[in-house]
């Protein structure tokens, strides 16, 4: 399970830098802009600005804060549920 | 302190870039067709609410892993997974793990709050789109999530393949309802089942290196629990009373 873990975690590392180096060359970009809007464009359908148009760093602040508050969220609900909890489950026990 | 550590460096890396993902986009479907998944979506997210509302007065346990898998669900479904061999990224969408262990109906309003939020402050997805997206990751993910888990424990899957099987099918079935959704939108006069046969055909290549990710982090999860909180897992009758740790 470590091993498979540890594998998983070794491709997603690499992949995303390889991510961020092509992000340069602007490539890798997501499907719904490769696949699903361009589909949409070729149908004849626009896409809308979205409601807060936030562009550029911008956007880049909001998805680290985003992945930051979400990270945050799951550790401190995972060592209520994981770490808190086992220690009141084997007390119990 | 090295896991907490690896961790930490795996949401930064992965989760700090913008993702342009698998959610159809503001605008993209005529208003009739955008409102028609509202309706289609909404009952689920309210029998969902409700649900919720039953089972935390019957858990303790359950906010807190309301907690931890709804957060899951909304940093999942902003991930944006390189696809070697393409040259794009799609997301993977959670909602195989949270509709095992939140339930299906709960597992809707996750999505439905995560991709809210997403539309609201992160430029992905939409508003006049919800609806769909609610549609395919909520509804048809979590409720493909749990029929395939409880099929693949029926014909005797170990807890890890039969959580496999969950997360890939979740993945599977959230981007046959995107294009399901997208062809509700865009095939005119043309045929529907073409339409959506199309777009689906288009996102397959994408699919598959997902539910190979998305399953093994599903069963790992599960793998974990057992380990860990076995009595998580009795509870929700997922491993008989007498299965230890």
């Amino acid at each position: 399970m470590k091993r498979l873990l540890m594998v998983l975690f070794c491709f997603l590392v690499l992949t995303s830098l390889a991510s961020a180096e092509e992000a340069k060359k602007e490539k890798w970009a997501g499907i719904d802009e490769a696949v699903i809007e361009k589909y949409a464009t070729d149908k004849g359908r626009e896409a809308a600005e979205p409601l807060f148009n936030v562009e550029g760093d911008m956007l880049l602040f909001l998805f680290a804060m985003a992945g930051a508050m979400g990270g945050f969220v799951m550790g401190y609900y995972w060592h209520k549920v994981f770490i808190m909890g086992k220690r009141t489950e084997e007390g119990d026990d | 302190m090295l896991q907490k550590l690896i961790l930490t460096v795996l949401l930064l890396i992965t989760v700090a870039q913008p993702a342009q993902a698998m959610h159809i986009t503001e605008g993209l479907l005529p208003w009739k067709v955008a409102s028609f998944w509202f309706v289609v979506a909404l009952p689920f997210v309210a029998a969902g609410i409700w649900q919720m509302t039953n089972r935390k007065k019957l858990s303790p346990t359950y906010m807190p892993m309301v907690g931890i898998f709804g957060a899951a669900v909304f940093v999942f479904s902003c991930l944006p997974i390189p696809i070697p061999g393409i040259g794009a990224t799609a997301h993977p969408a959670g909602t195989g793990f949270s509709a095992i262990l939140l339930g299906p109906l709960p597992s809707v309003v996750v999505a439905f709050v995560s991709l809210l939020l997403q539309g609201l402050f992160l430029a992905h997805g939409g508003l006049t789109t919800l609806g769909a997206n609610t549609f395919s990751m909520g509804v048809l993910g979590s409720f493909a999530g749990i029929i395939a888990f409880v099929i693949a424990r029926r014909i005797r899957f170990n807890l890890f393949w039969a959580g496999f099987a969950a997360g890939a099918c979740a993945d599977f079935f959230t981007y046959l309802g995107t294009s399901i959704a997208l062809a509700s939108g865009l095939h005119g006069s043309g045929s529907l089942m073409t339409e959506i046969a199309t777009i689906f055909s288009i996102l397959v290549p994408y699919v598959v290196v997902l539910m190979l990710i998305e399953g093994a982090i599903t069963g790992g999860i599960l793998v974990y629990i057992r380990k860990n909180r076995p009595d998580i897992l009795r509870r929700l009758k997922i491993i008989p009373p007498e299965a230890g740790s």
